[in-house]
């Protein structure tokens, strides 16, 4: 399968190099697409562009603009399937294949790596509660078709279903809503278990107004499900 | 109260339609909604009113000229909202489009070095 692996970076530059050169030995048919989300560090010294795709956003748009930016290429040139992990190094690259086989083999449309929470964190119950709370909205939305782990940031997905939902406006943080989209699209969507890392650098983008705003942003996303529900 | 809560949830209402017709981008509408959640709640407060009133000096004048200020002001933050709003997609389409060609170069370049993919 050819497959496109993007990963997005905002001043992530340490497991970059070693994420790439990881992703080029799973086999001559994975590309690596670096994605500079406007990074204050300097990111393209960390890779090899000879061997890694590479673009840097001329500011910081989120990874929804990110999503789209892989999409788009991804559908343009041939892959077969993309694939999503993070630049922190936390998303462990040789779980990759076990992603894309239920794709290969036609089980799925789009495959969620389900985390298992080993990162021992004080916060761990008030993310649990978070997390369970999309959980439960997006399997009532779309009937249990969701998968549980809708805030996972490594998925892989089939290039007709990323061309198909690429017509959806994805914003930041777009993985519940691109998660639930699929499900409501028809799509079938399969969760694969994958043992997380902890973070090899720097600290998540999302702090408590970035965490409110996305739970507002896919209150409203679920509100415009309902009424669309509604409509049909 | 009544009147305060329906104006305050009118105002929610309206801003909700807003973002579901796409005129207002869905994360600049956030504030907005926490905005008029704290004064919505706040209105229902009359000491919290007078204490404010105080502060500004604002007891017995013209309230009413007051009022019709701040919705003229807020009309006018919610067209530049809306053609913020327009501005920004029509940004992120160039940046898009700007990704897809200078990827597209670089697609070529890398195949053009590559050995052919097994399977």
């Amino acid at each position: 399968m050819r497959t496109l692996v993007f990963i997005p970076t905002l001043n992530d530059t340490v497991a970059l190099s070693a994420l790439c050169t990881a992703v080029e030995a799973l086999g001559p048919g994975f590309v690596p697409l670096v994605i500079d989300d406007g990074s204050r560090v300097a990111v393209a010294p960390a890779i090899d562009r000879t061997r890694t795709l590479f673009f840097r956003l001329p500011g910081n748009y989120g990874l929804g603009l990110c999503s789209h930016i892989a999409f788009d290429h991804g559908s343009a040139h041939g892959y077969d399937a993309i694939v999503r992990i993070d630049a922190d190094g936390q998303h462990p690259v040789q779980a990759i294949p076990r992603l894309l086989a239920p794709l290969a083999e036609g089980r799925a449309d789009l495959v969620v790596g389900r985390r298992s929470d080993g990162e021992g964190l004080p916060a761990a119950p008030v993310r649990r509660l978070v997390r369970g709370y999309y959980s439960l909205l997006s399997r009532l939305i779309t009937r249990g078709a969701a998968p549980r782990d809708v805030n996972s940031g490594f998925f892989a997905i089939g290039v007709a279903a990323a061309a198909r939902l690429n017509h959806h406006t994805l914003e930041r943080y777009p993985e519940p809503e691109l998660f639930v989209a699929a499900c409501l699209e028809g799509l079938t969507v399969v969760e694969v278990a994958i043992e997380q890392s902890p973070r090899r650098e720097g600290v998540s983008t999302l702090n408590l107004f970035q965490a409110l705003r996305m739970l507002y942003r896919f209150n409203m996303f679920v509100l415009g499900a309902l009424l669309r529900a509604r409509r049909w | 109260m009544v009147i305060k809560l329906a104006i305050a949830v009118t105002l929610a209402v309206a801003l909700i339609l807003l973002v579901r017709r796409g005129l207002i981008q869905v994360d600049m509408s956030f504030p907005w909604l926490l905005a008029i959640v704290a004064l919505g709640i706040l209105s229902t407060q009359p000491a919290f009113v007078e204490w404010a009133a105080v502060q500004i000096d604002i007891v017995y004048a013209p309230i009413a000229i007051v009022f019709a200020t701040i919705f003229i002001l807020l009309g006018f933050a919610t067209t530049l909202l809306i053609g913020y709003t327009r501005l920004r997609q029509r940004q992120l389409d160039i940046v898009r489009r700007l990704a897809a060609l200078e990827l597209e170069r670089q697609e070529t370049a890398l195949r053009s070095h590559a050995p052919p993919a097994a399977g």
